[in-house]
């Protein structure tokens, strides 16, 4: 496999985009993108789109080839992917298996979903469809109620308390304030927290991410394209030393474990010895906190926190931006939004400004980034490591 | 509780599958197995699902079965309070969903 390089990002914020249709709010992200990478829309190979549920709340498919048009690519290969929550980290490992393996020198992943011209009524019911329908679905189950199984299940093992998850939610919203891009950044403090609306024990409301609208691209490159093109960019590159993608089980009988997603755990072995990195090199993660206790229990899974310590750690600030391990720096799904497809693009746009040392919530001397994105009750994963020049 | 069990590998299911994903025998017979299990895990859900028969607040629980399936259900609104490790028993099942009761 050959080396692959970012090239250029982009991204819009997340929040409310309710004046712009789902495929101009792509078409916005991957042209800054390709603006940044200075490559030429003839240049590019193939384009991947992560996307979840364009077809129930928007009416529309056929976004790939779409966005594709409004940008006036060349007929190139252009393809929607779909892994739930984990949709933009599988467009993103498509996109850079093109370029690694040789079928192109220059690929364009894409996430994009709108959300928050939904009810309430349509969003749960398109989310519901990442679960599994036959086997849990029957039980009046939610998406928050399968983390608060999870949590009850990791307090009982390892004395999660409120107290603990609270420290997620209060780092990730306070992160998010240095964000402009963030939807929700906000200081909380504890009491604030406890006394939001109760979801579905024991998760509370602050528990919870947003619903999003958003999009994110990035350009990917070969290293023959970054070496032509490096001397134009404005900014580093960064390199992808490991693209991973693993499946889990799709339902709640599937798991041995309810407090580790083994598509996680497998996912993070693989990515390091693809990179041939171990965590403890890991300067910061962006990873799936869709829920307080998801990111807890990824953290976990990611070896990056011992087993049973994330929530200890959060209290003890071991995961704040200057901490042991820097997780979430941009806020997170919690406070930056979860525009579901777009998420897992997001991360990626997150720890590339990390990597080039241009974030507005920076961590200091980032030199090696980790991304993760889970889909469904854990069929799908994505882990992502990459690389810093500066 | 009626399950599927693989006829070759007598690998288990909740609910019945075209093809054993262990051994990818296309026989599974529906076999009948204790009601009774272990509670694993269980929440309160406030807010149901659009469209969902059973108005909120109830429990879903995971439980383990005696015959080492682990299912997803609810717990009858007539029930004890949940507690993990609490020996459950299932009660009925309604709309594809066994309904489990704590025993006291």
């Amino acid at each position: 496999m050959r080396e692959v390089y970012i090239a250029g990002v982009g991204s819009t914020t997340f929040g409310k985009h309710s004046e712009t249709s789902i495929e101009n709010l792509a078409v916005t992200a991957v042209v800054q993108a390709l603006l940044e990478s200075t490559v030429e829309r003839d240049e590019v190979g193939a384009l991947y789109l992560g996307n979840f549920i364009s077809g129930p709340l928007n009416g529309k498919e056929i976004l790939a080839g779409l966005v594709a048009d409004r940008i006036g690519f060349p007929p190139i290969p252009c393809t929607k992917v779909e892994g739930a929550c984990a949709s933009g980290g599988i467009a993103f490992r498509h996109a850079y298996l093109a370029v690694a393996s040789g079928q192109t020198d220059i690929a364009i992943a894409v996430g994009v979903e709108t959300m928050t011209h939904a009810s309430t009524k349509q969003t749960t019911v398109a989310l519901n469809c990442a679960m599994d329908n036959e086997n849990d679905g029957p039980s009046g189950l939610t998406f928050p109620g399968l983390f608060g199984l999870a949590w009850r299940s990791h307090e009982a093992r390892y004395g999660t308390s409120r107290s603990h998850v609270s420290a997620v939610v209060r780092k990730n919203k306070s992160n998010g304030l240095k964000n402009p891009l963030a939807q929700m950044g906000a200081i909380l403090s504890e009491p604030e927290i406890a006394a939001s609306l109760p979801i579905c024990d024991p998760i509370l409301l602050f528990d919870c991410c947003p619903t999003s609208d958003g999009a994110a691209a990035v350009v990917l490159v070969s290293k023959e394209v970054s070496k032509r093109i490096s001397q134009h960019l404005k900014h580093p590159l960064v390199e992808v030393l490991a693209s991973v993608q693993t499946r889990g089980s799709p339902n709640i009988g599937g798991h041995q474990d309810l407090v580790s997603f083994h598509a996680n755990v497998t996912a993070a072995a693989q990515a390091y010895e693809k990179a041939r990195v171990n965590p403890q090199n890991i300067d910061l993660v962006e990873l799936h906190d869709c829920f307080s206790i998801a990111e807890i229990i990824d953290s976990e899974d990611l070896g990056l926190v011992p087993r049973g310590q994330g929530g200890y750690w959060a209290i003890e600030g071991r995961t704040a931006l200057d901490g042991d391990i820097a997780i979430n720096p941009s806020g997170g799904l919690l406070a930056k939004g979860h525009p579901v497809g777009a998420t897992g693009i997001g991360q990626i746009y997150e720890v590339t400004l990390q990597l080039r040392h241009q974030h507005s919530n920076q961590v200091q001397q980032a030199r090696l980034g980790m991304t993760h994105n889970l889909g469904g009750a854990g069929v799908a994963c994505t882990v992502t490591i990459l690389r810093g020049n500066m | 509780m009626l399950i599927y069990q693989c006829e070759k590998c007598q690998q288990q299911y909740a609910k019945v599958v075209s093809v054993c994903a262990k051994c990818l025998c296309q026989k599974l017979i529906e076999t009948e197995v204790s009601d009774e299990g272990e509670l694993v895990t269980w929440t309160t859900i406030r807010r149901a699902p659009a469209g969902f028969s059973v108005n909120a607040p109830y429990d879903v629980v995971v439980v383990d079965l005696t015959c080492g399936l682990r299912v997803t259900g609810r717990l009858s609104q007539d029930s004890i309070p949940p507690s993990v490790y609490a020996s459950v028993q299932r009660i009925t099942t309604e709309e594809g969903s066994p309904i489990f009761s704590v025993i006291t």
